[in-house]
């Protein structure tokens, strides 16, 4: 560029001579571009995701998005830590399972809870419980809503494994599965309302 | 006194290529002008409402959505490209050497083109407009639009194969290409938007694609042309390189015409990514055209009496530069994630749009009225005024912009500023940028005055003695009523 001012600065006094020289191009223009074309060829290869139509900012490659994906059966765990938050069960029952004095029985350590067999339990989510009921040696008497209607065999049985088996609260009981939540919603169709502690626990356990 | 001898001097009879030019330009010019101010009005009243939301706001053809869309097509359709083709037909016709074939061919395109303006902002104020960006006017405007662009493009293009010089400037190069593109992206965009419409965010690339290559390639185009002919005319001395810009030319159209996609387009991440690589590239075309024109003006002195043009067409090389490293930070990740959807976005546009290539045109049209008439401008004092009251204008509402838009955009990435406080903090800045407004205003009512009453004046001693007879004639009994 200096080089190209020097040459300028002297014609100036004759600048009206028509046929000027043609001043080199210069080098550092060629030089700058290739610089950005290698820095801009940099950049697409790192953000331009092969041109690949289903990768949107801020991904930048198909192999980011695939690790994202979900791969193999869901887990059950997290289906029901997801219904147990959507929110349902969470706003009388805590997210810590320890309900609240006097009004919502607690989750953590219930002996209905954990039950081995789980026909009591599910009975009571899918058409609600009322009335007096002793939980840890508390006794409670209060209602709760139907869930049959809201939510599917599938994610009945997720969120009673997840309160089952929810290791920060000390429960430990096997899981549930959505073939027997559907075997016991067969049963109870005659069962309109909500239970009783009382009747369920007329109810053979393993029924 | 430098301006009066120029007055002098340009006064002298036009001679044949000139005095063809006159129906044409002068019905471009004034047009422009009165759409300049148009839009202007349009843009404070914009602005004002910004910080007074209740200014005008009982009428619905005022508010802030049509008021704005229409200050922008105003000023992009009535003035950017009208003005742009005037200062085109003059260079082809000067450098050729051969006056513009059929003058009325011009006029009648212009006619046209006008009614397509006017019927455009007429619908966007009703609320017909599309809501497409810089494409808010309602197809058949555009239809008007393309006929009438066809209409002064074909007679151009005419001029350009009938010249007498056969030699190419490079002014002519981005003018050629200039008249092809525009009508391209024009039919290309209404075409996938109204006629074939595409579907979902494929609308928004066409109007992206179309903003890009209006706002950056065309007004470049036409604004550069001007640039590389009328600097070494005004300075009276070669071009310093015509290698470096005809580099200019192909890179322009090469890497801009890849532009526009935002940094943060909902998009495949291709499509963002090539389009910043590419706006990137751009940097050469500024850097080379930058050079070139320092190099051709570095020493020189203005011949006398146009300074004011100089200094308006300088200027319009200093905010080229300006606006396109702006473009380059928008376009960016990292900058342009904080600076995107806040006003330094408004700020490029504005420089881009008026800061360049409005104030290029000003110049040349200075520089050009007063060969055109034959009498000298009717203020002369007036174009050196206008410079400074624009110049400061400009800055006045884009400085405030881009740096309220910086602090607006680094308050946004930070998620405990709620957002009414960051909306409120940036009321300031849109206030000063309100006085920019008026500013810039008051200099495009300077320019259409002057260049209204230049004309009236020359057209008064040719008409007002045919005018007068005509007048003179009529029997008083007939005029009653
Ligand atoms: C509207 C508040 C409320 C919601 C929501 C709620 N419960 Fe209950 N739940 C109660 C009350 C109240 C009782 C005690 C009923 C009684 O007094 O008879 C109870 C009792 C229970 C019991 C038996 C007692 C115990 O603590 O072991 C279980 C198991 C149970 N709920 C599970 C759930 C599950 C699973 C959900 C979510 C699908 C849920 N609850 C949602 C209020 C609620």
């Amino acid at each position: 560029m200096s080089q190209s001012i020097k040459r300028s600065a002297p014609a100036s006094p004759s600048s009206s001579q028509p046929l000027l020289k043609e001043p080199a191009f210069p080098i550092w223009l060629i030089v700058f571009l290739t610089l950005l074309l290698y820095a801009g060829a940099v950049y697409f290869d790192g953000h331009g995701s092969g041109f690949h139509p289903q990768v949107y900012a801020p991904y930048s490659s198909y192999t980011q998005l695939a690790d994202l994906q979900i791969t193999g059966p869901p887990n059950p765990l997290e289906i029901g830590f997801r219904v147990y938050h959507k929110p349902s069960c969470v706003s009388c029952h805590q997210a810590s399972g320890a309900g609240s004095p006097g009004q919502f029985p607690p989750l953590v350590g219930s002996e209905w809870v954990q039950e081995p067999e789980p026909g009591r339990i599910i009975r009571a989510v899918l058409n609600g419980l009322q009335g007096p009921i002793s939980v840890k040696n508390q006794q409670y008497n209060n209602a709760m809503v139907a869930w049959g209607g809201v939510f599917s065999d599938e994610e009945i049985a997720a969120v009673i494994t997840y309160i089952r088996q929810n290791k920060d609260w000390g429960n430990n009981a096997p899981a549930v599965t959505a073939d027997r939540v559907k075997a016991v919603r067969e049963k109870i169709k005659g069962h309109p309302g909500p239970f009783t502690a009382d009747e369920l626990l007329k109810i053979p356990a393993a029924d | 006194m430098n301006e009066r001898s120029s007055n002098q001097s340009a006064a002298t009879a036009p001679d044949e290529i000139s005095l063809s030019c006159r129906g044409p330009l002068v019905m471009l010019f004034l047009h422009a002008a009165f759409w300049l101010v148009a839009a202007s009005v349009l843009a404070l009243v914009a602005s004002l409402k910004f910080h007074s939301p209740a200014f005008l706001s009982g009428c619905a053809w005022l508010t802030y959505g049509r008021v704005h869309s229409a200050a922008v097509n105003a000023q992009l359709y009535g003035f950017a490209v009208q003005a742009g083709l005037g200062v085109a037909l003059w260079i082809i016709a000067q450098t050729g050497r051969s006056p513009l074939p059929h003058p009325l061919g011009f006029i009648i395109g212009a006619a046209v083109w006008n009614l397509g303006v006017l019927s455009g902002i007429v619908a966007i104020l009703a609320g017909q407009g599309t809501g497409y960006e810089n494409l808010e006017f309602p197809f058949y405007s555009a239809l008007l639009l393309f006929l009438g662009f066809l209409v002064v493009g074909s007679g151009a293009l005419l001029a350009i194969h009938s010249r007498r010089e056969r030699s190419l400037t490079p002014a002519h190069w981005f003018l050629i290409a200039a008249l092809f593109w525009f009508p391209w992206i024009l039919s290309g965009a209404y075409l996938l938007l109204t006629v074939w419409p595409v579907r979902g965010l494929m609308q928004s690339m066409v109007v992206w694609w179309f903003g890009g290559n209006l706002t950056f390639v065309w007004l470049s185009l036409v604004g550069l042309a001007a640039l590389f002919h009328f600097i070494p005319q005004i300075l009276g001395r070669p071009l310093h390189s015509r290698q470096m810009a005809l580099f200019t030319f192909w890179t322009l159209l090469f890497f801009g015409s890849w532009t526009g996609i935002p940094s943060t387009a909902p998009v495949p991440a291709w499509i963002p990514a090539l389009s910043a690589v590419m706006t990137l590239l751009t940097l050469v075309t500024l850097l080379s055209a930058w050079t070139n024109l320092r190099q051709t003006n570095s020493g020189g002195q203005p011949l006398p009496g146009n300074l004011a043009p100089l200094r308006f067409l300088l200027f319009g090389l200093g905010m080229f530069q300006l606006a396109g490293l702006m473009r380059i930070v928008l376009s960016l990740p990292v900058l342009g994630h904080i600076t995107s959807f806040t006003w330094f976005a408004a700020a490029q546009i504005q420089l881009q749009s008026f800061g360049f290539f409005s104030m290029v045109m000003l110049g040349a049209v200075y520089f050009i009225f007063p060969r055109l008439m034959g009498t000298g401008l009717s203020c002369t004092k007036a174009p050196l005024r206008h410079f400074w009251l624009a110049a400061v204008g400009c800055l006045l509402v884009a400085l405030p912009w881009a740096l309220g838009g910086v602090a607006q955009g680094l308050k946004l990435a930070d998620a405990s500023i709620p957002f009414m406080v960051i909306s409120h903090s940036t009321l300031s800045f849109l206030r000063v940028s309100s006085l920019g407004e008026v500013l810039i205003l008051v200099c495009n009512l300077m320019f259409a005055m002057n260049l209204l009453m230049t004309t009236t004046r020359c057209a008064s001693t040719f008409f007002l003695p045919a005018f007068l007879a005509i007048t003179a004639q009529t029997p008083k009994a007939e005029v009653k009523p």
